[in-house]
């Protein structure tokens, strides 16, 4: 019980978190909206389970690879779309690997 | 002695020659690329310039003198520019190739080879020494992508601006002895670093770039503290060489920081506010999201504008950076595996995170710091300022991954790989980047940015110089910013660059963007249209004013597409103003002179001088000086057409709310407002205004629900709320001169006195008098904000609410007042030549005849008490202004050409808003389109058809098409002409009927003229009842008849003796017998100081005020024999840093030899 109180806590200060740095707590954009929300359950899955970081940074290069598919199409604003997610992505999992990092100096 | 200096050199030498022969596979690829192209580029014999830095290598020795000071008295009235003193060194250096003998394009062909030859090399030994040496081939190929990457053909080389280029140059070497320093703690490094970066220092011409450069020494230095963690006795050995080597680089380069640390943050908050720079910042990233940023693209140059060709819209185009992209990031799995070189991942994905500014994702941070951190403000545009980053890591990891993928192929003698690599080696480093072999990415593809300054701009300064004397020299037209373009044989559009080539007096010729500087120089926007007669002696003091005695005048100057008025009308003025002479013709330049007696010195002494205040002078700068005998309105109002606030609907109208106080889930409300005001709201947004319109819905519902109900704590809320939300409109820049800039809070405000109203209607007695408190509170601040009148307006004779034009003077004392309005031309255009027009003035309604006096037209005297007053006047509009308007007209177009009918207007007046409007009826074909043509439409005289030039009309609309009535339909539009506009003419015209892109599938074929051509056929309209119509919405003036404190005397002001000691120090002596102004007409900045010497005593005078609207005034109090010395303040800076720069660079010079010969003992 505890625990899950602690998640749904965790989950709620994350989201404020984003929220506040992904949309400035303005909740008129659903795109923006649905981003943080990933962010915010990416960040909360990471926490529990590290060893998944692996999994989004190559989640994070199919949607980059998707994004430049995209971008050559003309269609920049989904192009954005998929380059922001994929790009959050790669920067909330790769602050995970700074314990290996700080300790080992590489990854 | 000699032979231990010859050892040494011949040391020196052999060391040299064994590092060149370890580099000397990289020195060479840097040096053909860099010969290659600079020949490529410069082979034409020209110099480039234009864009942001006009011709800095065009005149160094010029340039040098006028950079040399923190205060420019070259671009008169002055103008504080401290931040060009960083670029000294460099100036030296170009000053040093003139010397030799270089003509001006091979002085910008060596700076630039210089520059791009260092970018290849710096960042060769960057990557060399984190790598080592056995891996030659990365660092090579790192310094190729560094030369050549699609960031720095765009935002470096074609962007043009020259701090970059130096940035750019040097952050490698920058980096790599911050490095060595915190990590090899030698002190050599430490000096290396710093010569670095003062040799260089042209790059913090920019400030901002030094943000950039300590963003990337301390990601470093954080990086060397922790990644490894070691132990804190590391952290703090790190941290203190870091912070030493921070506090010498300051040191050392504190004769510019100092100076620009004392002006620069009072011009920049003068210059630009928190709002508009989160404008800017806003625009800017939707230009700098990720598919951009990371590839570092800017899609502004590349794709909106296509100024490097609509080739890189192609799609191979398009693909071709995200090859550098893939190999950056095979380079960034590598890179990740090694301690040496983890760092350039994260730092290229930390570039690329704050490059792309307020995008998503996580973006919002920006704005935060930017309304914290007012100096954060420089960051404004993040891809421009901080985007040098992303190249610089991004050459290491390029490198790393390219090489390792070929490594690869070559390994496993994969064919089809080894293909893949060399056909991306070509298409990235040669093709994609063809302009910057072909040099046409300085400019565009049609036209690259050369400039040959005509012959006749050396012979007039010669002339003026052979003059000798004092004062300045006006340039006109005047711009109406910095820049100006000119029909030069290959044009120029630039920086105005007149004070590089008159090099004897100051020169008057631009604008600075600073609001109460432009807008006194405004007043020369007027000089077309000053009359011979009535207006010369306004002119001549206009010209006094700004100490005058030469004015150029610039036919060559392409005046359309500057937006400033023609030269030939000035012309015509200035030959008939008798205190003028043409002194001579030279080329495409006429220059005047004032006669002697008519000139004024820059430092007078004198009695009365112009009192107007910036604000009202905000009505019309032209008065400001030429009408001082004239009080301009404060500020302007004016209603709307028709009612925008509906009496039942006004509440509906606010946003709307749910919950009551009553109500058990009233606490969210609180959460959902904390929320709320802890978000981001755009420039444009006002939080505080929509919880101040809430508060009062709420109110209402309470008073419905509950009338006996008390509302007093909400309607001090809403108090509080309104108080808030009005404090941040004037903070948000809204109230912009004289007048609210949106008409979208007037009608918000509108909806608030509406719902007040009804809230009082049916509030309780001991309510009542908080509500009326809030009502006043409303009144008040709409008044504050001009959006209200203080008198109510009546609707008595003419006089209606609606569009009502209300002006609000400012009395210092009772007595009889003229109302004047300004030009009498306009009389006759209205229907009974303005007899009997109704006046508001304050609570009462007079009827006046308008009488022409002296180019404005007079309604009579009022008596008028100390204060505020307002009058105001129904905007009525003229009569009929098209002569000859027939019936009906019916317009046929022919098959393929257009068919015109065109309304000329007389005697134009360009500050006057018309109103065009007719009836229409298409028979057949085309709906009409309306296009307005002036003499002001920019004309590209480099077009390749001279004969059909390309005009931009200010509008040009096809009519609404309306698809129910096919029958007459009305048409309206109203027009404020361009200000520099003498003739207008309305065109309304009939275009053959196309219906080509609905017949084809391949409609892009109908953009070929003969395609279309078979699909063409006549169209007939027909129009009728043609009107134009004037607006009258003249301004005001009053005139004080009586008061004698406020009538200026015309005393003549007395010249001073005083000689200019140096630039910015000026000493003379005078005498005065009644207390009197000492006036310098040089723009007034706090760090001008006086300081008297009376009886052998000095003393700094404290009475320092603003005179002439722009200059410094001093009163003195005392009558007397005075010497006095006036001196620019901050020029002390600069020489208290070099003196502590000097210091500080000789004492580490001292340490560092002082370390070697203790080490050679050892």
């Amino acid at each position: 019980m505890k625990k899950t109180i602690a998640t749904m806590l965790l989950f709620v200060v994350l989201l404020g978190f984003f929220l506040l740095f992904n949309s400035g707590f303005r909740l008129d954009s659903f795109e923006s909206l649905f981003q943080s929300f990933i962010f915010t359950l990416l960040t909360l899955l990471l926490i529990f389970y590290p060893w998944l970081k692996k999994v989004f940074i190559i989640f994070s290069l199919i949607l980059f690879i998707l994004m430049v598919i995209f971008f050559i199409l003309n269609f920049i604003p989904i192009a954005n779309y998929f380059g922001s997610l994929a790009f959050g992505i790669l920067i909330i999992s790769g602050l995970f690997y700074l314990p290996k990092i700080l300790k080992k100096g590489y990854i | 002695m000699l032979v231990i200096k010859d050892i040494y050199i011949r040391k020196l030498l052999i060391f040299c020659k064994g590092k060149m022969k370890k580099h000397l596979k990289a020195i060479l690829l840097y040096l053909t690329i860099t010969l290659i192209v600079m020949y490529s580029w410069f082979h034409y014999g020209l110099i480039y310039g234009g864009g942001d830095v006009g011709l800095p290598t065009y005149t160094p020795q010029r340039v040098l003198e006028i950079i040399s000071k923190p205060w420019w008295s070259e671009t008169a009235p002055g103008f504080p520019r401290p931040l060009s003193l960083a670029a000294l060194p460099a100036q030296v250096f170009f000053v040093l190739l003139q010397y030799i003998g270089l003509p001006a394009f091979g002085i910008q062909a060596v700076v630039f080879g210089i520059l791009l030859f260092l970018m290849g090399l710096n960042m060769y030994f960057l990557a060399r020494d984190f790598l080592g040496a056995e891996k030659e081939s990365i660092p090579v190929l790192a310094g190729l992508y560094y030369m050549i990457n699609p960031y720095m053909m765009v935002m470096i080389w074609h962007r043009f601006a020259h701090g970059s280029f130096f940035l750019t140059a040097s952050l490698p070497l920058l980096l790599l002895f911050w490095k060595k320093w915190i990590k090899e703690k030698k002190v050599i490094n430490l000096l290396i670093f710093i010569l670095i970066s003062v040799t260089l220092s042209y790059m913090f011409t920019t400030i901002a770039y030094v943000i950039t450069l300590w963003i990337l020494l301390f990601s470093y230095t954080f990086f060397e503290i922790f990644v490894p963690w070691k132990d804190r006795k590391y952290v703090f050995i790190v941290m203190s060489y870091s912070v030493i080597g921070f506090v010498i680089w300051l040191l050392s380069n504190v004769w510019w920081i100092l100076p620009a640390f004392f002006v620069f943050p009072a011009l920049a908050s003068a210059q630009h506010s928190v709002n508009e720079t989160l404008s800017t910042l806003i625009a800017i990233s939707k230009q700098s999201i990720i598919p951009y940023s990371l590839a570092g693209l800017n899609p502004f140059y590349l794709f909106y504008e296509n100024k490097l060709s609509d080739t890189y819209m192609n799609k191979l185009f398009l693909f071709i950076p995200w090859i550098a992209v893939t190999f950056i990031f095979i380079g960034i799995f590598f890179a990740a595996r090694k301690k040496e070189l983890f760092f350039f991942a994260s730092l290229f994905l930390l570039a690329v995170f704050l490059a792309k500014g307020m995008a998503p994702p996580l973006g919002y941070f920006y704005p935060f710091l930017f309304e914290k951190f007012f100096f954060l403000g420089l960051l404004r545009n993040p891809f421009e300022k901080i985007g040098p980053l992303i190249p610089l890591s991004g050459s290491i990891l390029f490198a790393i991954g390219f090489l390792n993928l070929a490594n690869f192929f070559w390994k496993k003698k994969f064919l089809l790989g080894k293909a893949f690599i060399i056909l991306n080696f070509g298409f990235f480093f040669g093709i994609y980047h063809w302009p910057f072999w072909t040099g046409t990415l300085l400019g565009t593809l049609e036209k690259r940015n050369f400039v040959e300054v005509p012959k006749y701009y050396q012979q007039a300064n010669e002339w003026i110089s052979s003059q000798n004397k004092k004062g300045n020299i006006l340039h006109l037209p005047i711009a109406t910013s910095d820049s100006f373009i000119y029909r030069w044989q290959y044009g120029y559009s630039g920086p105005d660059p007149n004070i590089l080539f008159f090099a004897s007096n100051p020169s008057l010729s631009v604008k600075f963007g600073l609001p109460s500087l432009d807008n006194a120089l405004s007043a020369f926007d007027y000089i077309d249209k000053f009359s011979q007669i009535e207006d010369k002696e306004y002119l001549k003091k206009l010209l006094r004013t700004f100490n005058v005695r030469f004015i150029v005048l610039h036919n060559d100057i392409n005046w359309q597409s500057s937006g400033v008025q023609s030269p030939e009308k000035i012309g015509r003025n200035l030959d008939m103003m008798p205190f003028l002479k043409k002194q001579k013709e030279i080329g495409e330049l006429i220059i005047y002179e004032i006669d002697e007696s008519s000139f004024l010195d820059k430092i007078y002494l004198t009695t009365s001088f112009n009192k107007i205040t910036e604000d009202q002078n905000n009505a019309n700068p032209s008065f400001g000086f030429s009408r001082s005998d004239l009080l301009p309105p404060i500020a302007t109002l004016e209603t709307p057409l028709s009612k925008q606030v509906s009496e039942e609907n006004s509440l509906n109208e606010l946003s709307q709310i749910r919950i009551l106080p009553d109500s058990p889930f009233y606490i969210l409300k609180f959460f959902k407002e904390a929320i709320q005001k802890i978000s981001y709201e755009k420039p444009d947004e006002n939080i505080y205004l929509e919880l101040a319109g809430k508060k009062l819905v709420e109110i209402n519902k309470i008073q419905d629900k509950n009338s006996n109900k008390s509302i007093s704590s909400q309607v001090k809320q809403y108090m509080l709320y309104l108080d808030k939300a009005v404090d941040k409109i004037f903070k948000d820049g809204l109230i912009s001169g004289d007048r609210i800039t949106s008409d979208t809070l007037k009608i918000i405000f509108g909806r608030h006195r509406v719902v007040l109203g009804q809230i009082y209607q049916k509030a309780k007695d001991e309510d009542k008098a908080l509500v009326n408190q809030a009502v006043n509170t409303l009144k008040d601040r709409e008044i504050r904000m001009n959006i209200q009148p203080i008198n109510n307006l009546k609707t008595e004779k003419e006089l209606d609410t609606y569009n009502r034009r209300v002006f609000r003077f400012s009395v210092l004392a009772d007595g009889e007042y003229e109302i004047l309005m300004e030009n009498s031309k306009v009389i006759p255009l209205y229907s009974k030549n303005l007899n009997q027009i109704s006046l508001q003035i304050d609570n009462d309604i007079f009827s006046r005849s308008a009488q022409a006096k002296d180019n404005l037209i007079s309604f009579g005297n009022v008596f008028l008490k100390g204060g505020q007053h307002e009058i105001s006047f129904t905007k009525q509009n003229s009569i009929n202004l098209v002569k000859n308007s027939q019936d009906e007209v019916e317009l046929t177009s022919g098959q393929h050409v257009v068919n015109t009918y065109e309304i000329k207007i007389e005697q134009l007046d360009p500050d006057s808003t018309y109103i065009l409007s007719f009836e229409y009826w298409i028979k057949k074909g085309s709906n009409p389109t309306v296009k307005v043509m002036q003499d002001s439409d920019p004309i590209n005289y480099l077009a390749a058809d001279m004969l059909n030039k390309q005009r931009s009309p200010q509008f040009m609309e096809p009519t609404r098409l309306d698809a129910y009535n096919k029958y007459w339909n009305s048409y309206q539009l109203y027009i404020s002409p361009r200000k520099n506009t003498s003739t207008l003419s309305f065109q309304i015209i009939s275009i053959p009927w196309d219906d080509c892109k609905s017949f084809l599938l391949k409609s892009w074929l109908c953009d070929q003229q003969e395609v279309r051509a078979n699909f063409q056929k006549p169209s007939t309209i027909v129009i009728k009842n043609i009107n134009v119509q004037r607006i009258l919405d003249n301004k005001l003036f009053l005139k004080d008849l009586g008061n004698k404190d406020l009538v200026v005397v015309n005393q003549s002001p007395t010249n001073v003796i005083f000689k200019k000691k140096n630039p910015l120090v000026y000493e003379g002596s005078f005498i005065i017998e009644q207390p009197s102004n000492l006036i310098f007409n040089e723009t007034f900045n706090q760090g001008w100081e006086l300081i008297l010497s009376k009886d052998g005593k000095n003393h700094l005078s404290p009475n320092h005020f603003i005179a002439n609207m722009y200059g410094n005034g001093w009163f003195l109090d005392r009558s007397g024999s005075y010497h006095f010395r006036i001196s620019f303040a901050p020029q002390k800076y600069y020489y208290i840093g070099l003196s502590i720069g000097a210091v500080s660079l000789l004492s580490l010079i001292i340490v560092c030899l002082f370390k070697q010969i203790s080490r050679r003992k050892i």
